[in-house]
């Protein structure tokens, strides 16, 4: 009977590397899925304070109770699917750690909502450039009938060539306008009234 | 232009710290997510400097790989005692 011969090439050396080196990559996959899973979660993206801010209307909104009880948390929406995906958006993500220690005090509701737009249309973009990637994870454009008798023609119709956050905005955190409609003046007048603060003191505040 | 010069000893180091990175970055993640405190920022710095040195580990090995493989490095590799 023949033995199966290994080739020449396969020496005890590159077996021992073939093994370490396995174990090593699937030690390193495992991690990175485990890490991605840890860092989407709602839990830890609210370990920051200024994220306890965005959180509080999330939290109203029917992503986080919907009546089938399907919650959508931070990473279902802002987070791509797949590992390789996943962890290139925590790596640029890694930006926003910076920024909250270096930049501005985004604790502060004041600074968190005057800064806000500038977020809410970064993440429109993001969610455009993905062509509404992770809203789809969820839902079916051709599955959304609707309860008005325009949903179904709407969503086969009028979507055509368009991403969902084209026309799905302000679901789920503090409403802010289109990017082409914002007026950063107003914006400002509406943060010093609702916080109290002396006509003017916002520009200040921003400037800073 | 003298990091790319690869010798076996640089073989041997591109992979040591490529295991170096690897199993302190593990380790990092590990006490992020369970060790440290969630305080001044430490728990999401411990959490970022293990994930960067975990995503740098493989990049490097690759790295030394794809400098092993030119034509020079790949003569001088052949002459390594292993």
């Amino acid at each position: 009977m023949n033995k199966l011969k290994l080739p020449l090439f396969i020496t005890r050396h590159v077996l021992f590397a073939l093994v370490i080196g396995g174990l090593a990559g699937m030690a390193f996959i495992l991690f990175l899925i485990e890490f991605d899973h840890f860092t989407s979660t709602e839990e830890f993206c609210t370990t920051c304070h200024s994220m306890e801010l965005t959180a509080d209307p999330y939290r109203q909104s029917v992503h986080y109770a919907p009546a089938s009880g399907v919650r959508a948390s931070c990473g279902d929406c802002h987070v791509s699917e797949g590992v390789l995906a996943a962890t290139w958006d925590h790596f640029i993500g890694g930006k926003d750690l910076f920024n909250q220690i270096f930049g501005p005090d985004y604790d502060d509701p004041v600074i968190k909502a005057l800064h806000l737009p500038e977020a809410a249309f970064a993440a429109r973009r993001w969610f455009r450039a993905k062509d509404s990637a992770t809203c789809k994870r969820c839902h079916v454009q051709e599955a959304i009938h609707g309860t008005r008798p325009d949903t179904l023609l709407i969503h086969q119709e009028d979507a055509k060539g368009k991403s969902c956050i084209d026309c799905h905005y302000n679901l789920v955190h503090r409403r802010v306008p289109d990017e082409k409609t914002f007026k950063r003046e107003k914006w400002n007048r509406m943060i010093e009234q609702e916080h109290d603060l002396d006509p003017g003191a916002a520009d200040v505040l921003l400037a800073n | 232009m003298k990091l790319l010069v690869l010798g076996c000893e640089t073989m041997r180091e591109g992979v040591v710290v490529t295991a170096i990175f690897l199993v302190v970055g593990i380790v990092l993640i590990l006490a992020g997510v369970k060790v440290v405190p969630d305080f001044a920022y430490m728990k999401h710095i411990v959490l970022l400097v293990g994930f960067l040195l975990m995503l740098f580990a493989p990049v490097i090995l690759v790295s030394t790989f794809l400098i092993s493989v030119l034509p020079g490095a790949k003569k001088k590799m052949d002459e390594c005692e292993h």
